[in-house]
């Protein structure tokens, strides 16, 4: 052997150490896991209550030789990542975080296997029981078919600082302002006053004490997208369509109701702190924690836990809950039905797993044991356990405001399914934004909208 | 085949084989797709494929009116930023050219922005400025300064980013040109100033002349930069208020990614594309003393 090659393969076993290597010591320091466990790696969101579905999943998955795995990605980039992912033949994902407003896409792309899919045997549909569900399940739905395994749906409502609303001075001081009696607001005029009656400069009073820092009447994430899927409940509340008109399929960003309600957001938005228009959900939730606001409207699960969490809130008890106001008679509670599921993608390689896990950890009596046990401020989707003796009993705040949604009369709205929604969202943040931000009159953000809006249906063939 | 090529060509072959792969895998093809896709309508979040449209996206481009008040934000944008980046970079430069204390020391500290993430850039800009939360609206407060709401306004807003950018890239540009006047001739410089020339004349009339290539160089880099900026707008100001601070490649993103037209997106690359490449080559050509092309310098031209 040459010494050419001899160091020919000296090269060659030293390129195949650092090539496999490497894999061999991982191998050998991978702990040892039983050969029959199945990994379901499920794309999610970092809100806690996925959180406590992987670890309720994982301990109902123990006895199956299931076990759930989550990555997290930022909410607006589950939907992104899924189409793309699917798109590109990823095999990665067997369990999906699914938000009702991508339901259409995914059920256009066929991303998530229907769970009707599964329902073949009547053991699976005793465990999964459809009709135990809340009416907002149909926001899962596309084409009759359910495209994920309900979990949960919270209401949009109003908080408010119950304690600044007993206390007499402010009561006597808005009385004498307002001619009626402080109490959570009603109808949107009243929150309107509220807001603007607590909105103080630092060194203002409040409840009897001067204020260290500037406090604000109220408080709504602001930031583009977010600032939509708050503004438009109370659009449709004031009478509006949501964004166009499905008999004509004619834009109606113009009309005279949306001028009304963008002109009511103005006047709100000077309430809410200068910087409310960079404010997610959280970060909205957090500020009204820290005693900066005295009313909030969000989702209640979010505010319920961001305000009740002793670690992070300085205003632990205080806030209480009201429904959405109402703005027109016809329209009373204005609400639309959100909700959230886990689905099963359509690439899994463990798609039976899935739907066994899924179906055990969500059934009635795992949501139930789920609710009781591990998390008593669950905002659930199954009707018998909202109703539950046992949950009811718990009395917490959460689920006394949940029952206020399914006792009062309200009107729940769907949202659209056009391909087109996304941009025509983006349109109205915009024109929100730009009145809200005093760029344009409410006028002229809401004509330059309309007419953005109006192009795109030309684009799509809608109109003409 | 060793025979029918020859042991050099077999060789220069293998070893060519990894770069033209990168180029034509990683570069040529994604370009070409992209062309492809311009074409094409292709909503990913609902159509199945691409469909054929022709030019249709091309024409859309020039009634996008969103488009074109997006290129005025971007060129307000890199145009400022790059101004201010050079102006303080050559500032930055010319101090670390001397002989100073701890001179390394300091140049390693100015390197730090650079090499940290845009995402933590943005995300220390958004907190630095941060109405509630952020030292410096505090600082501002203390010594009773104006209240500033800096991601409120339309050109605060801007600034904010103008502001990140210039703490991140103005580092870059002092590297480049302190490497430049480096490479500046000591005895040139001595000798004008034995003949009696200022400072500042020695710098306007020896140093600059010298360094010109390179700010050239660093400025084109800048700007075509400052037209791919889109973690810091997405994290401080998500674009608003309104449109206000929403850069092509933001407007480019929210098409691909949050409209989900990615055939519209292409078609915007694509032109972008073309636009920057026609800018830079009229910069070039402006440029005193840049020779354009190998063949230019050859014969001299382009000077």
């Amino acid at each position: 052997m040459s010494s050419r090659q001899i160091r020919l393969w000296i090269v060659g076993l030293l390129v195949g150490v650092l090539m496999f290597g490497p894999v061999q010591i991982w191998v050998h320091l991978t702990p040892a896991k039983a050969a029959s466990t199945v990994t379901l790696n499920f794309l999610a969101t970092d809100f806690p209550e996925y959180d406590a579905f992987v670890a309720a999943a994982n301990a109902a998955g123990k006895p199956m030789g299931i076990e759930v795995k989550k990555t997290n990605v930022n909410f607006d980039d589950v939907q992104k990542k899924a189409l793309l992912d699917f798109t590109s033949g990823v095999k990665t994902w067997d369990l999906i975080f699914l938000n009702s407003s991508w339901t259409p896409s995914f059920a256009a792309r066929k991303v998530l296997t229907p769970i009707d899919d599964f329902l073949t045997t009547p053991e699976a549909k005793a465990l999964v029981n459809p009709t135990d569900f809340v009416p907002a399940t149909k926001q899962l739905m596309s084409h009759g078919k359910l495209y994920s395994m309900p979990y949960l749906s919270a209401p949009l409502m109003v908080a408010y600082r119950k304690d600044l609303f007993d206390d007499p001075s402010e009561r006597q001081a808005f009385k004498a302002k307002y001619g009626y009696e402080l109490a959570p607001p009603k109808t949107y005029k009243e929150l309107l006053n509220i807001a603007k009656f607590f909105t103080r400069k630092k060194g203002e009073t409040l409840a009897g004490k001067p204020l260290d820092d500037d406090f604000y009447g109220n408080v709504i994430a602001s930031k583009k997208p977010f600032v939509f899927s708050r503004y438009e409940h109370m659009l449709v509340a004031f009478g509006a369509d949501l964004l166009y008109d499905p008999k004509t399929m004619r834009p109606t960003w113009d009309s005279p109701e949306s001028v009304a309600m963008l002109k009511y957001y103005v006047e709100l938005f000077k309430t809410m702190p200068s910087d409310a228009q960079t404010m997610t959900g959280g970060m909205s939730a957090r500020f009204a924690a820290q005693g900066r606001a005295a009313t909030a409207v969000h989702w209640l699960d979010l505010m319920y836990s961001g305000f009740e969490d002793p670690k992070a809130s300085k205003v632990v008890g205080k806030f209480a809950y009201t429904l959405l106001p109402t703005q027109i008679p016809s329209r009373p509670h204005a609400m639309g039905a959100d909700a959230n599921g886990i689905g099963i993608y359509a690439l899994s390689q463990h798609k039976t797993e899935a739907f066994k896990l899924l179906a055990e950890t969500l059934s009635t009596k795992g949501v139930k044991d789920f609710v009781l046990k591990n998390y008593p401020e669950f905002p659930s989707m199954r009707v018998s356990v909202l109703n539950d003796p046992g949950v009811i009993k718990t009395r917490s705040g959460l689920y006394q405001a949940m029952l206020m949604v399914t006792r009062e009369k309200s009107y729940l709205f769907s949202f659209p399914e056009i391909k087109e929604w996304a941009q025509l969202v983006d349109i109205a943040c915009d024109s929100i934004l730009e009145a809200s931000t005093g760029q344009k009159t409410v006028e002229q953000a809401l004509k330059d909208g309309q007419k953005r809006m109006v192009d795109i249906f030309k684009r799509a063939g809608y109109i003409k | 085949m060793g025979k029918l090529f020859g042991r050099q060509q077999l060789f220069l072959g293998v070893f060519l084989v990894p770069g033209v792969a990168y180029v034509l895998v990683w570069r040529l093809l994604p370009a070409l797709y992209t062309v492809y896709l311009s074409f094409m309508s292709y909503n990913l979040a609902f159509d199945p494929g691409p469909t054929w449209v022709g030019i249709r996206n091309y024409l859309q481009l020039v009634r996008d009116d969103n488009l074109l008040a997006s290129l005025g934000v971007t060129l307000k944008f890199s145009v400022l930023a790059t101004f201010v980046e050079l102006v303080l970079g050559l500032g930055t430069a010319i101090l670390l050219d001397r002989d100073l204390p701890l001179r390394n020391l300091i140049m390693g500290l100015c390197l730090v922005p650079m090499v940290l993430a845009p995402v933590a850039v943005a995300t220390i800009w958004y907190v630095l400025l941060h109405d509630f939360v952020g030292p410096i609206p505090h600082l501002i407060r203390l010594i009773h300064g104006p209240e500033i709401a800096w991601f409120t306004t339309s050109w605060t807003a801007l600034l904010s980013i103008i502001v990140a950018d210039v703490w991140e890239w103005t580092p870059l540009m002092t590297l480049l040109l302190l490497a430049a006047l480096q490479g500046v001739s000591r005895e040139t410089v001595e000798a004008a100033m034995v003949d009696g020339a200022s400072g500042l004349q020695v710098f306007r009339f020896v140093t600059l002349p010298q360094i010109t290539g390179m700010i050239a160089v660093a400025v084109g880099l800048r700007f075509m930069d400052a037209f791919l900026e889109l973690d810091k707008v997405l994290i401080m100001t998500g674009g608003g208020p309104g449109t206000s601070t929403e850069l092509v490649s933001v407007h480019i993103y929210r098409t691909a990614f949050q409209f989900f037209t990615l055939g519209y997106a292409a078609t915007i690359v694509i032109a972008f594309l073309v636009l920057l490449a026609v800018i830079y080559r009229f910069y070039l050509r402006a440029l005193p003393g840049y020779a354009f092309s190998a063949s230019e310098r050859m014969s001299g031209a382009g000077g």
